[in-house]
């Protein structure tokens, strides 16, 4: 396994796939099933972090789980380290669970309310190793410094809702890396905290990756975090990796149509920038996972959508040093890579004018939307889930990939 | 009441807010949530209210909506002048009338303001024949051109949905139509794509724009989130603390700040635009609002702090109107012919 080469992978996945059935079906319908993740085979490499991301319903939390062990495939697998992750057993799993944490989105539901922080961190410890309780204070107040959060004794004793967010996630992380492991799958992380604090503890996972070896996949909705975290992103939709691809890349020239609605419409700082760059809209609405489109996933919401997409899974194919699951990308007259020799940001900002007009890439600006005549703006209608109620169910999941703005 | 209301019309500041002031009392004390707050809104702008949680913005925004809950306590001193009408001086009956018709306000989590078992319909008519005494048939046409007026498609499939049949974005949809169904000349909308997907997110705020370019309504747009600023506002207050720290027109505020705040939220942020090699994080936390520090609220984690921040800051505006409530302000404010506030 994993010999191709110089970065090697700690973790892959062959054929990944996780199906959910639909309750409330009548007695004589067939059983339906939400297709959370279709057959996704990617690698992780040692030493770096994988950014997730997608919208909601794109699967990535449910893959981030399936990749941490805490939900079993429909199909396919997972190796970690060489290890089959699915079927392991024994003192296997046990040792699997101590290289391989999880951390959740919402620190106020993956903190025990009841237990003091010194329970909370021991119990690591207490379940994983034989050190007694000294060994064990000590270790626990060495990971409170580790996380930023000072080593009074008195803090050991309060209970979580005596901590702010910001710090109550540090604490997550303090018991993610107690055991040092080697892989971590935290999933939407900072999405819930307030921009500063978010900046704190990006810091800390980076410093964490660099003093522990670490290797993490990072599930995020937030693209403007992967830049800060991650050397590779793998973008989802609808259960499939659509574009895999080294961060910079990604950014300074995303390919797939997909990635580039994606970038396009994620707010930037700038005004300036912000107000003259070209964004791709999307097409209609986000398909049912119930039902998905056939051949490519993307094809119904796709501007360069051809016939050959209604009928054809496009594989993912190499191109440099990405792979990109569609089927024109690549060819000299697709417009997304005839005529963008550069990022689209960087298009926008060095000017303009001079870029190729809209017709021919499908690109429209922000000032174009906004004109009354509103011809290529797709309309966003609603979901198809009429009486569909694992559509519900689906979107229920996927609350939990929301941010959480803590109300004033 | 005819001259009063022309005279209104004339004036180019639609909403008026001075030195507004709320605290809320608890079992822990007083929370100083709104600190003299002070802001204008023209007619046709649109205007962003951005800071961290905690910051007092929605608060703001609930205040201008007289939807405060009991126990907040407003500052009778302040003001909030809204077509010359201050609404902190009006009866609730009156209100009633304004609310919907003049100021209309849309929340974060549609699905808390939308009756799960009526069809959306019937909401938007309810909303419109609440503030007009029109018949149910008008009103209906109404409620279907306020759906359309939102970039609905399908606007008959719409209105006999219920709210569950939608997705998060449509749902934020529907709260703007019956938000704007009587054409009220502001709007007030709270993180109104906070939950929503980036590309659902960006078609709300290119829909904002939309609306706010054809029927000329000015929005107060209250937001966490500094890039949806830069995306759509045309001027900004910053808050901290419950107190306004930076104001300007977008362009100058989020490229050249003046306050440090407003320079750290920025340095901090994350873009998809830029790598950073080295993160910048603001240390500590904001302020307790129960037990505020004395002096500048923001001095114990700005990297300018100097000896004169013992002392509370007033807000330095220069002649543009572009204010700072920083110390290191006072002297642009003075070199301009700015205005040094009172009591400074």
């Amino acid at each position: 396994m994993a010999l191709d080469s110089a970065p090697t992978a700690l973790v892959s996945t062959n054929g990944l796939t996780k199906r959910f059935p639909v309750s409330g079906r009548g007695l004589f319908e067939r059983q339906r099933w939400v297709h959370a993740v279709d057959n996704v085979s990617l690698k992780i490499f040692q030493g770096r972090t994988l950014a997730l991301v997608g919208e909601s319903g794109s699967g990535k939390t449910t893959l981030g789980q399936m990749i941490a062990g805490l939900l079993e495939p429909s199909g396919g697998s997972v190796e970690f380290g060489g290890v089959d992750l699915v079927n392991s057993k024994g003192e296997a799993r046990r040792q699997l669970r101590r290289d391989l944490q999880f951390i959740f989105q919402d620190p106020f539901s993956s903190l025990n309310p009841r237990h003091t922080i010194r329970t909370i961190l021991s119990r690591p410890f207490e379940v994983h190793t034989v050190l007694g309780r000294t060994a064990i204070d000590s270790e626990v107040t060495q990971l409170l410094n580790l996380v930023g959060l000072g080593n009074s004794a008195t803090l050991l004793n309060r209970h979580p809702h005596q901590f702010s967010g910001g710090q109550r996630q540090r604490i997550v992380f303090a018991r993610a890396i107690a055991l040092r492991p080697r892989f971590i799958v935290a999933d939407e992380p900072v999405s819930s905290l307030d921009m500063s604090v978010k900046a704190q503890l990006l810091t800390l996972l980076r410093t964490f990756q660099g003093e522990l070896g670490l290797t993490y996949l990072f599930v995020t909705h937030e693209l403007a975090v992967v830049r800060t975290i991650a050397q590779d992103v793998a973008v989802m939709y609808l259960g499939r990796v659509v574009e895999r691809a080294p961060t910079t890349a990604v950014f300074d020239q995303p390919l797939h149509p997909y990635t580039v609605a994606l970038l396009g419409a994620t707010p930037l700082l700038d005004p300036v920038v912000a107000r003259s760059r070209k964004h791709l809209p999307l097409v209609g609405p986000l398909p049912s996972s119930i039902t998905p489109p056939s051949g490519c996933h993307f094809h119904t919401r796709c501007p360069f959508a051809r016939d050959v997409c209604a009928t054809k899974r496009p594989p993912l194919r190499a191109l440099g040093e990405r792979q990109i699951a569609c089927h024109f990308v690549g060819d000299s007259d697709f417009p997304l890579t005839a005529n963008l020799p550069r990022g689209l940001v960087e298009t926008a900002r060095a000017s303009a004018e001079s870029y190729a007009p809209a017709s021919t890439s499908g690109l429209v600006t922000s000032a174009q939307l906004t004109s009354p005549t509103r011809s290529a703006v797709p309309d966003s209608g609603v979901q198809e889930c009429v009486g569909n109620v694992g559509e519900q169910i689906r979107r229920d999941h996927d609350q939990r990939d929301e941010p959480e703005e803590a109300e004033n | 009441m005819t001259d009063q209301s022309s005279a209104r019309s004339r004036d180019a500041d639609l909403l008026h807010v001075r030195d507004l002031t709320v605290d809320f009392v608890t079992r822990d004390g007083v929370v100083h949530a709104v600190d003299q707050v002070s802001l204008v809104v023209r007619r046709g702008e649109i205007v962003g209210l951005v800071g961290e949680s905690g910051s007092g913005k929605s608060t703001v925004g609930l205040s201008l909506m007289r939807l405060l809950p009991p126990g907040a306590r407003e500052d009778p001193r302040g003001q909030i002048l809204l077509d010359g009408q201050d609404l902190l001086k009006v009866r609730p009956a009156q209100m009633r009338r304004i609310r919907g018709r003049v100021i209309a306000m849309t929340f974060q989590d549609p699905m808390t303001f939308l009756n799960p078992v009526v069809r959306v319909g019937e909401q938007i008519v309810e909303a419109i024949r609440e503030h007009q005494h029109i018949s149910r048939s008008d009103a209906r046409d109404l409620a279907l051109q306020a759906i359309s007026d939102v970039l609905i498609t399908e606007p008959d499939r719409i209105f006999r949905s219920f709210p569950f049949q939608l997705s998060g974005g449509m749902r934020q949809r529907i709260l703007i139509a019956i938000a704007l169904s009587c054409r009220p000349s502001l709007v007030v909308a709270d993180e109104p794509t906070t939950a929503l997907d980036v590309t659902v997110q960006r078609e709300i705020l290119d829909m904002l724009r939309l609306i706010r370019d054809r029927f000329g309504t000015a929005i107060l747009l209250i937001t966490h989130d500094l890039g949806i600023v830069a995306e759509t506002c045309d001027r900004v207050y910053v808050m901290y603390a419950g107190q306004i720290f930076e104001h300007g027109r977008v362009e100058r505020v989020l490229t050249h700040p003046r306050n440090p705040y407003t320079g750290a939220l920025l340095r901090s942020a994350q873009s998809i635009d830029e790598y950073r090699s080295e993160l910048y994080a603001l240390a500590g936390n904001v302020p307790s609002l129960v037990d505020l520090p004395s002096g500048c609220l923001f001095r114990e984690r700005c990297p300018a702090a100097f000896d004169r921040c013992v002392a509370p800051p007033p807000l330095f505006a220069d002649r543009l109107g572009d204010m700072s409530r920083c110390w290191l302000a006072e002297g642009d404010a003075m070199a301009s012919g700015g205005r040094i506030p009172d009591g400074a």
